[in-house]
């Protein structure tokens, strides 16, 4: 015994003859039995009896000469063609000089008068890389630029190796004193000495010392008023650093 | 007209009469009609989609290799304008607004309408075209160039490029399917 969605798949194969004497009997005595294949029948017929109207739909007068119309204008791809080879690419000699000076006259004020913008945080780390070139007239350590700096681990990190023999010393303050004689390194070395700081030359220019944070107003004093840079800049704070019980300074004489 | 006599007539295009180009349109020119207007629904893109096909296959002629074999091929010129612009017309939003998407949804009636009323403000045709429209590409399709263009299964075969046994099982399931959506109008038809 078939199943009425199996009777129902031959639908279209009976509705087109396509069926076997057999078959079309089969379904044709199911359809007699069954109330709801036979409804589902009579609905497949009226649905397909629907497309009669469809088809019978006339076209609208004006197709002809519409495709007559579309025809005269040349495709896309013509006119595309037609309209490059209508634009005129030439360039008198004056106009392109012209336009070259123009265009070197923007640039130039562009370069002179519009410097790149810079955040805040940018700001303090131009200040960093550019310390060495921050000379303080005043004697005492203190700041940058009037900016706060960078974190001891990210100053270091962030200071250019300007001197190639402090490179694997990693100085806790690095100072850049400006000398006024050629003798200003053992006067600084004396200085330091008198006040019980143990200084030794770590090369021609560069005095180094370890003091502890306690002894830092000493270093003040033996480097006098000196024109220097410190870095990094909270040097000045009281008590600096905390967490420290022994500094490592590296001062240089240039 | 037999493929005969079409053949002659593309021959004659072919050397440069376009007398024959208009005698072609005029044989083609309502099932390519009906085929677009079931196709997009819109009149006016169906008539600018019907000229496109015959500028196509009169641009393209060059193309074709049998010359008997005209009707098919203008068939599927045809079926690719449909889907390309029926695609481009679908992006837009241009059938949104009929919810006949989902093939699980028959054609609803309006709350508080009765049936009979319905029938009167909807035009019968337009709700077939509708569920038409909304249909799978390929059972559209074959629903369309059996039904609507009455061509043989072999044609179809041809034309879209599938088994004959796949036209067939798929057609079934275009007529079953078309039939659920227009259940329920059909249900109160006479």
């Amino acid at each position: 015994m078939r199943e009425c969605s199996e009777h129902q798949a031959c639908f279209t194969a009976h509705l087109d003859g396509e069926l076997t004497p057999a078959e079309r009997h089969d379904l044709e005595a199911h359809l007699a039995s069954c109330p709801r294949c036979a409804d589902e029948w009579r609905l497949f017929t009226l649905t397909l009896g629907h497309f009669a109207a469809l088809r019978h739909t006339p076209p609208p007068p004006d197709l002809l000469p519409g495709i007559h119309a579309k025809l005269e204008r040349p495709p896309f791809w013509a006119r595309l063609r037609d309209l490059a080879a209508g634009l005129d690419f030439s360039m008198s000699l004056p106009a392109a000089a012209a336009t070259v000076a123009v265009a070197m006259a923007v640039g130039f004020f562009f370069k002179m008068h519009l410097q790149p913008l810079e955040l805040p945080g940018q700001v303090a780390q131009t200040a960093s890389r550019r310390a060495p070139a921050m000379i303080i007239p005043d004697s005492r350590l203190t700041t940058v630029n009037g900016h706060p700096g960078p974190a001891l681990p990210q100053a270091r990190a962030a200071h250019p190796p300007m001197v190639p023999e402090l490179d694997d010393l990693h100085p806790d303050i690095f100072i850049t004193v400006q000398a006024e004689t050629p003798h200003d390194l053992p006067l600084l070395q004396q200085a330091m000495e008198e006040r019980h700081l143990a200084p030794y030359a770590a090369s021609p220019h560069v005095i180094r010392l370890r003091l502890p944070p306690d002894d830092l107003p000493l270093l003040r004093e033996a480097l006098g008023n000196r024109q220097m840079v410190v870095f990094p800049p909270e040097t000045v704070i009281s008590g600096y650093p905390h967490h420290k019980d022994s500094l490592l300074v590296a001062i240089r004489l240039q | 007209m037999s493929e005969h006599d079409v053949a002659g007539l593309v021959r004659a295009l072919r050397q440069g009469d376009n007398q024959a180009f208009n005698q072609l349109v005029r044989i083609y020119q309502a099932r390519i009609w009906n085929l677009t207007r079931t196709y997009v629904k819109d009149e006016e893109e169906a008539k600018d989609l019907s000229q496109d096909i015959f500028v196509t296959a009169y641009r393209s002629l060059g193309h074709l290799r049998d010359d008997a074999k005209f009707g098919a091929w203008l068939y599927q010129l045809a079926l690719n304008h449909c889907r390309n612009r029926y695609k481009r017309l679908k992006r837009r939003g241009f059938f949104s607004n009929l919810s006949l998407d989902d093939p699980d949804n028959p054609i609803p009636l309006s709350q508080g309408e009765t049936p009979e009323r319905q029938l009167e403000r909807r035009n019968v045709n337009e709700a077939v075209r509708n569920a038409i429209a909304a249909m799978p590409e390929t059972e559209k399709e074959i629903l369309l160039l059996r039904d609507l263009q009455e061509l043989s299964y072999e044609e179809i075969s041809a034309i879209l490029g599938i088994p004959l046994g796949t036209v067939k099982s798929k057609l079934n399931r275009a007529r079953l399917a078309l039939k659920e959506r227009l259940k329920k109008m059909l249900e109160y038809q006479p």
